[in-house]
């Protein structure tokens, strides 16, 4: 009976969660809220980590009911992300493995997503489709891998998003994306954008100039109200995702979706997925926002089916990595 | 001998090709296909390669009918301006179809499921009713592969008909 | 209506065959000619107006592709009919052939039960390989982007003789570019279709990119440079949050 402990810190939210052979004992998070019209910085995320990290430790344990000595191994965010916070996270995880004695692992963070996804859904063998701040990936399980069937080719979904909210200037608290669905809810307008897919693979960039161009002359006009602005880039964007999900399905045969990270709490885009599954005899499985988005306990039960594998990190190993391709891993549990 | 085949299924339309030679009326032919009382297609089988490439035309004629969506007025008028790469309709009727003093003509009948008026038709010219087999005698594969802007290039690793039909079939949205 | 009939032809005098991502796959008799249909259906969980648009402009992008090569060259199949308001394309149905995919499968499979090394796969591969690379290289040296190159879009035809043909299909994300860009990213998108579809073929697109290479000699140097470039991009993609 295995009780991991993982610890998340690649982006802006700190999470430590402790995970009893499936099931989650505790989950908790902290999210670094820059103001409106600023994205996060990496100095100033590692310092807001660095300040809560032992205090949410506390929390974890607490309300785990859970002692030190209890736990049997201690999981850690090794990439990919951003350096410092990852660094910050780190240091911590592998202090507190070698103060208790415990055997240390280091967890692909996209692989944390689909581990978590497929535990929490219970879904078999699905296509996922990453999508967060940092990621925009399709994969699907083959082989020992998880593969990268298609992706981004330029910048995230949620960076995209983001980036947009700044535009208008709308509040990054409790994030961005959140704020830009809600708006998105009242939009009627729909406003043409680029849609660009490239094989399975999409390209975000060209949309996200293209909407940045015009919205200033386009609000100013009284053309678009900004409602319309947030629900046409969902509509397009989201398709994107949607189109190129799809197709891997085809490509793969699979009659599953489980869609993981950040962007996928927005209920649009879990509503088109849901759609087009039902229009193929498919299902979706999708989680809610103390799992889609970053957290500590995916870390632990990702951690945790490597750890029953016999999958360990060397000491010498537990370093950090801002690149890490979710394909880089040997998928030993499946 | 004859080709007769069934057009898109939706409309319940066939498709008969006859070779006429040696016709002596064309003009008559003409005016009475103008006037619209003779009902049926005359092309000119220079131009024409095999009468696949007449269904292909006829076929794409019967379906924008049917969507209300004919670009000339009739629906033979409609099959040889299908034929064309022109989107000029004038020219393309002239070029495809039948003058006066043509002597060898395609007639393309289109009729319903189980009607048969071929006979009827046919019986208007007065000209020796070919097997459709003999059309290559008439066919100006030169002239069609300039019409039709296909070069040798592309032969290699296509029939002349199948290169035909697939400018019919995309001429309303790209230029070759 | 049921799963394959919408009340038209299609229901009732061609059968499906395959169901996409995008569009469903017919085969029947068209015009006293085996044919398929590619009817690409309504996607209910996009807005209508894009929904359309982007129905109208793949299907013209795939009509004109098509066309594109066979003037290039390229073996394609024929049109017979492309109907916007059916929202489909009739093409003729190309006679004894198999998708790429399905014959590296097979080859494959064959590979394995001889206990065959990974060597003696591409031997057997070999000669495809090259005829694909010398395909794609005379797509490209005509700045015709397929946009979606996998194993399944490419037809092998194979006659009496063992003479190869390879015929490219589904064309409904190609464009014309003449951008080094787009053309190693085409290569770049058949590259990862054939990892993630099969094992033990990363040498299989080294000897497809061998004979691109010879193919379109113009452009070699730099396409191989881009491809090289958005590699490293993918490989490389900072990922955060």
């Amino acid at each position: 009976m295995v009780i991991a402990i993982g610890f998340e810190g690649s982006a802006n939210k700190l999470g430590i969660g402790i995970v009893h052979n499936g099931v989650v004992l505790s989950n908790c998070r902290r999210t670094y809220i820059t103001p409106p019209g600023e994205g996060f910085l990496p100095r100033e995320t590692a310092q807001h980590h660095r300040s809560l990290v032992l205090a949410v430790l506390s929390q974890a344990l607490r309300e785990a009911a859970v002692t030190p000595e209890q736990i049997d191994v201690v999981c850690y965010t090794k990439g990919p992300g951003m350096a410092p916070s990852l660094q910050t996270v780190a240091i911590v995880a592998r202090t507190i493995a070698q103060l208790w004695n415990k055997p240390i692992i280091g967890v692909n963070h996209c692989i944390g997503h689909i581990e978590m996804g497929r535990m929490i859904t219970g879904s078999d063998n699905p296509i996922v489709l990453y999508v967060s701040g940092g990621n925009t990936q399709v994969i699907a399980y083959s082989r020992n891998r998880y593969r990268v069937f298609g992706e981004t080719i330029d910048i995230a979904i949620g960076n995209c998003l983001d980036r947009f909210a700044r535009v208008l200037k709308l509040s990054n608290d409790p994030s961005p994306g959140y704020n830009i669905e809600q708006l998105a809810k009242k939009g009627k307008k729909f406003l043409s954008l680029p849609y660009v897919v490239k094989g399975m693979d999409v390209s975000f960039s060209g949309i996200l100039s293209y909407i940045e161009k015009q919205s200033y002359q386009l609000l100013k006009s009284g053309e678009y109200a900004p409602e319309d602005l947030c629900f046409s880039l969902q509509e397009v964007l989201f398709a994107m995702l949607v189109e190129t999900t799809e197709r891997a399905m085809a490509h793969c045969g699979s009659q599953e979706v489980l869609i993981v990270g950040g962007v996928g709490c927005n209920l649009r885009l879990q509503e088109m997925m849901e759609t087009m599954c039902h229009e193929r005899g498919a299902k979706l499985f999708a989680t809610d926002e103390r799992f889609c988005i970053d957290n500590g306990v995916m870390i632990a039960q990702a951690g945790f089916e490597m750890f029953r594998t016999g999958n360990l990190t060397k000491w010498d190993e537990t370093t950090v990595t801002q690149r890490y391709r979710t394909d880089a891993v040997e998928v030993t549990w499946r | 001998m004859t080709y007769k085949i069934e057009l898109d299924s939706d409309y319940r339309k066939n498709l008969s090709v006859f070779l006429i030679k040696d016709v002596q009326n064309a003009a008559e032919i003409k005016e009475m296909v103008v006037k619209g009382t003779l009902d049926c297609c005359v092309i000119k089988p220079t131009l024409i390669i095999h009468p696949f490439q007449i269904a292909v035309a006829a076929n794409k004629a019967v379906i924008s009918k049917m969507q209300d969506k004919m670009t000339t007025k009739t629906l033979h008028t409609e099959i040889l301006y299908n034929l064309s790469t022109s989107r000029n309709i004038t020219q393309s009727l002239m070029k495809f179809g039948v003058g006066e003093s043509d002597k060898n003509m395609l007639v393309g009948v289109i009729e319903e499921s189980g009607e048969d008026r071929t006979d009827n038709v046919l019986s208007h010219f007065k000209g020796i009713i070919s097997p459709i087999e003999e059309l290559p005698k008439f066919s100006d594969t030169a002239l069609i592969k300039k019409t039709y802007k296909i070069k040798d290039s592309e032969l290699a690793v296509s029939t002349l008909t199948d290169s035909v039909v697939t400018r019919i079939a995309t001429r309303d949205f790209t230029s070759v | 209506m049921a799963d394959d009939g919408r009340k038209c032809a299609l229901g009732y005098d061609f059968k499906l065959i395959k169901q996409g991502a995008e569009a469903k796959v017919y085969k029947g008799n068209y015009l006293g000619r085996p044919t398929i249909v590619k009817e690409r259906f309504k996607k209910s969980y996009r807005l209508l107006d894009l929904d359309n648009h982007i129905t109208k402009e793949r299907i013209k992008s795939e009509a004109r592709a098509v066309l594109r090569c066979k003037i290039a060259g390229i073996h394609t199949p024929a049109l017979y009919l492309v109907d916007f308001e059916r929202r489909c394309i009739y093409m003729e149905d190309v006679q004894n052939s198999t998708t790429i995919k399905d014959y590296i499968t097979q080859i494959s499979e064959e590979a394995e039960n001889e206990a065959g090394t990974a060597g003696s796969l591409l031997m057997k591969l070999y000669p495809i390989a090259q005829e694909i690379g010398k395909v794609l290289g005379k797509l490209h040296a005509n700045n015709i982007i397929h946009g979606d190159l996998t194993s399944s879009n490419m037809l092998l035809v194979k006659d009496e003789k063992d003479t190869l043909t390879i015929v490219l299909i589904d064309f409904g994300l190609s464009h014309v570019e003449s951008s080094m860009e787009d053309k190693a990213v085409d290569l770049y998108v058949l590259q990862r279709a054939l990892m993630s579809t099969h094992a033990n073929v990363d040498r299989l697109f080294a000897t497809i990119l061998d004979a691109y290479m010879k193919e379109n000699k113009k452009e070699s140097h730099e396409v191989l440079k881009k491809f090289n470039e958005v590699w490293a991009r993918g490989r490389k993609r900072t990922m955060v949050g």
